[in-house]
């Protein structure tokens, strides 16, 4: 069983200089990857790979912080105990979103200016009236698949997972000043409306950001899945800012391999989570072989793309649920570690997978395809080093960020939680 | 174990000046007390006599159908699933809040569900028992049920394994046969405890044919927490799985408002939403009625209410993007199937549906009603009269207007229809009044472990 503790006599818990060494390294070094991988980069299609590569990317860093806002909420919610050491850590990472926000500016800003070629809808309202109607699958959601209405959606999306973070950030760093157990109820009774405006606000950034860069198709269950990938993203990312963050002399006391331990068990769960959700979209699909459906899967799995799919299988689902079902692998640090690295790079090759292959699009022998239709040999893996380099840059700039928000304690030192989560045990 | 005697519950070991010791005791001494007391109360007898009348007309009915032809029943060609199907969902569902009680609230480290897992689970096994006869007797000629099994045979047929409705057998069966185990298994130390009480020697052989001979030693202790833990493990992907592979079924298909990849989790959400709900209409009149109001308290109820909240809504924001998709998809027949459903000739069922999956459980947000035990019976009583339609809904007004308009049909259940699912009732109800009288309803060393008493430090109570 579990006991409550205080704070050790010698525990490092503010932040100090580490979130300003953060932001000073990595927002620059991320920036200069993104324009290197730009520059040297393939401009064909109005530099449409590295558009695409700026949007896994995004959607790589978005998801993190998008789990760690989750993560928050959950807490509350459900009046976890042992999750309290590292909350402030994932409320940091939660507190990027108006940042993030600016970033995805990179691929909202170039559609509004005129560039039509991330979103094959945008391309689309972009032609003469009369050719448009010729495809009325695209003419029916016209309005809702518009540049101006998608952009505004976008910044809804932004407020809606700012304001959420922020508020919650706000009050537990009030408790840090005043220890008043009234905010931990208030934040707990916030938790629950703030979950389904979270789930809501994600169901649709999911549809927005994902699924509508390829237009004619549809899944219900598309954003579930989205959102498991995120969790998984989330659990890996905190657990290793946490140890980095130990390594520095903070928090060697307080995180103890028994929170790593159930970060892993979550991490798993997520990792079964994420594997449930694909396989239901996929099992449906395949099954029911409706033409406007399997197409997603069709330019998956038999071009240029089956090794991808294979990757993602045995990268994001096989290999990480049989290592992480051992007790041991969450509890020897270093081994944790580095399934936590290699969980995130296959979120990201997880996304990528997602994102790139809808990037195949345009006119052909005069004939205008959307994404995932055409010859099957015409789809291709292209310039997947510029795809990596945005994403290590985008990665480095999101550190920076996080490193922005960390001020003052790294753990709410006055939640009445903490002693429980200090002492917490798995047994 | 000692042997004690079968006394009322008094106040004996309730106060807050009783020692660990009496503490414990007074838990064995109440919920033995309701397999122990000489005669249940009249509301018991009242109960079981009406679930047995219900019982005896599911036991016609069935017999009415399999000898005269499932034409009894208001089938047609476009309905050939209609309501047995609906029934056999329904139960299904019922059936998942005891796995998630015992197996994944073990997992998270609940320990409130103590309390309610072991009521729950009986629910489910009996819930399943209900759901497996009616796709056997909607085959029309369950003595070939047998071929459901696969077995090497001369005639050198198989089942289609291709067919989601195979999966359905081996998920269910796989599903039942855990859960009784998890279910007996768990029951050993409290049937020992039953042994060592009973004054009547017909009783003790049961009781001790029933506790395997359990002794209670550090030994018999460490397996049973190993093997709990362990098919509380393999519990616990039976969850999503049974209810994932009910919704395959439908989605597999090419339906337009069957065919959806969210109806996987969709359909878990709402089988454990119906679940908590009948988990919370029997146990909130049970708890009175047997006096164990201190031990299935006031924040169990509320926890179950606020599962069945968050289910609920997660169920009512599945209903908003199956919506949403069928318009964002610009198919018409999707379309045409959703609008169809809201203001077609089954909108009322659709508009139950909503009200009392959606809008009702809203109340739980207010922790007065949550905790007026007549509200909570009452909203989980639509819960589940709503997860009944939800069933009926996408079965039958998917059905009644297939992508072939000559075929269009309006579903009318006959007497037997409506029989057979009444009658469902009764083979449930006539089953959880039994087991609440004769078998340990709540798992005693179970409560024991989690109160306060077993804790030397003040603050481990979980």
């Amino acid at each position: 069983m579990s006991a409550t503790h205080t704070l050790h006599p010698d525990e490092k818990v503010k932040a100090g200089k580490i979130g300003g060494q953060m932001a000073k390294i990595g927002i620059p070094l991320g920036l200069v990857l993104i324009v290197v991988a730009y520059l040297l980069g393939p401009k064909d299609n109005g530099a449409r790979i590295f558009q695409y590569g700026y949007l896994t990317a995004w959607l790589f860093v978005w998801s993190i912080a998008v789990g760690c806002l989750f993560f928050v909420l959950i807490h509350h919610l459900s009046r976890a105990r042992w999750s309290t050491v590292v909350r402030r850590i994932a409320e940091n990472v939660a507190l990027t979103f108006p940042l993030l926000g600016l970033l995805g500016l990179g691929f909202i800003l170039p559609m509004l200016a005129g560039n039509h070629n991330l979103f094959y809808w945008d391309y689309f309202k972009a032609q003469p009236h009369e050719w448009q109607h010729l495809d009325h699958h695209m003419v029916g959601k016209g309005g809702w698949l518009d540049p101006n209405v998608f952009a505004i959606r976008y910044v809804i999306y932004m407020l809606i997972y700012s304001g959420l973070a922020w508020w919650f950030a706000k009050q537990s760093r009030a408790q840090d000043e005043s220890g008043d157990a009234k905010l931990s109820e208030r934040m707990r009774i916030a938790a629950g409306p703030g979950t389904l405006v979270f789930a809501l606000t994600t169901v649709f950034a999911g549809f927005d950001l994902g699924m509508s860069l390829s237009p004619k198709w549809y899944s219900t269950i598309y954003s579930v899945n989205i959102y498991g990938g995120a969790m998984i993203g989330a659990y890996a990312f905190l657990a290793i800012l946490t140890r980095s963050i130990q390594k520095t002399g903070r928090l060697t006391h307080s995180v103890t391999t028994e929170h790593y331990h159930d970060l892993g068990k979550l991490l798993f769960g997520f990792i079964f989570f994420w594997a449930y959700t694909a396989f239901s979209q996929f099992m449906l699909i395949w099954y029911a072989n409706i033409p406007e459906e399997i197409v997603f899967y069709k330019y998956r799995m038999f071009t240029d793309w089956t090794n991808w799919s294979i990757a993602v299988l045995l990268g994001q689902w096989l290999i990480p649920y049989v290592l992480l079902m051992s007790r041991w692998t969450k509890r020897v640090l270093p081994v944790f570690m580095i399934l936590a690295v290699w969980c995130l790079v296959f979120h990201w090759v997880d996304l990528y997978w997602n994102v790139m292959p809808n990037a195949t699009w345009g006119v052909t022998h005069g004939r205008v395809t959307g994404p995932l239709s055409g010859p099957l040999e015409t789809h291709h893996v292209q310039a997947v080093w510029q795809s990596i380099v945005i994403w290590l840059g985008m990665t480095a700039v999101f550190v920076g960020f996080v490193g922005t928000r960390m001020k003052g304690n790294l753990v709410p030192v006055k939640d009445p939680m903490l002693g429980p989560s200090l002492g917490f045990e798995n047994y | 174990m000692t042997t004690a005697e079968a006394t009322e519950p008094g106040h004996a070991g309730h106060g807050d000046d009783a020692t660990p010791r009496e503490k414990f005791r007074s838990v064995t001494r109440d919920i033995a007390w309701v397999a122990e007391m000489p005669k249940p109360p009249k509301a018991w007898y009242v109960a079981l006599g009406f679930a047995l009348i219900l019982l005896a007309m599911f036991a016609v009915s069935i017999y009415h159908v399999i000898t005269t032809g499932i034409g009894e029943w208001g089938n047609n060609n476009a309905q050939g699933w209609a309501w047995p199907i609906t029934n056999f969902v329904f139960w299904v569902g019922i059936g998942h809040a005891g796995t998630l009680i015992s197996a994944v609230l073990y997992l998270f480290r609940q320990h409130w569900r103590t309390s309610i897992a072991r009521s729950s689970e009986a629910m489910t096994i009996f819930a399943v028992m209900c759901a497996g006869i009616f796709p056997i007797i909607h085959t029309g000629r369950p003595w070939f049920a047998w071929w459901m099994i696969p077995h090497p045979n001369d005639m050198q047929m198989w089942p289609q394994f291709r067919s989601p409705l195979m999966w359905d057998v081996f998920a269910i069966s796989t599903y039942a046969t855990t859960s009784v185990l998890f279910w007996f298994m768990g029951m050993v130390p409290d049937l020992a405890t039953f042994r060592d009480r009973s004054k009547s020697k017909v009783k003790q052989v049961i009781y001790g044919i029933l506790a395997l001979g359990w002794r209670g030693s550090a030994r018999q202790w460490h397996r049973y927490e190993r093997a709990y833990l362990i098919l509380a493990a393999l519990a616990t992907p039976l969850v999503l799985s049974v209810h994932s592979v009910v919704s395959f079924d439908f989605a597999t298909s090419q339906l337009a408002g069957w065919h959806t990849t969210i109806f996987p989790p969709y359909f878990v959400a709402g089988a454990i939403f119906s679940g908590f709900a009948m988990v919370m209409t029997l146990l909130v009149p049970a708890r009175s009625l047997f006096n164990l109001k201190h031990i299935i308290t006031d924040a169990h109820i509320e926890a179950m209410c606020k599962i069945t909240l968050a289910t609920g809504t997660m169920v009512g924001c599945a209903y908003s993007i199956e919506f949403f998709i069928a318009w964002y998809s610009g198919n018409e027949f999707e379309q045409f199937t959703f609008i169809n459903r809201a203001l077609g000739p089954y909108s009322w069922a659709y508009f139950i549906m909503v009200s009392c999956n959606l809008i009702f459980p809203q109340l739980f947000w207010i922790r007065k009603v949550r905790l007026n035990p007549y509200a909570v019976v009452g909203i989980c009583i639509l819960v589940n009269i709503g997860m009944w339609f939800e069933r009926f809904v996408i079965i039958v007004s998917s059905l009644s207007r297939s992508a072939l308009p000559s075929s269009w049909h309006y579903f009318v259940p006959t007497k037997w229809d409506i029989m057979t699912l009444a009658g469902s009732f009764g083979l449930f109800f006539t089953m959880f009044l039994l087991f609440f009288r004769y078998l340990p309803v709540i798992a005693m060393s179970e409560v024991k472990m989690v109160s306060p008493e077993a804790h030397a430090g003040p603050d481990d109570h979980h």
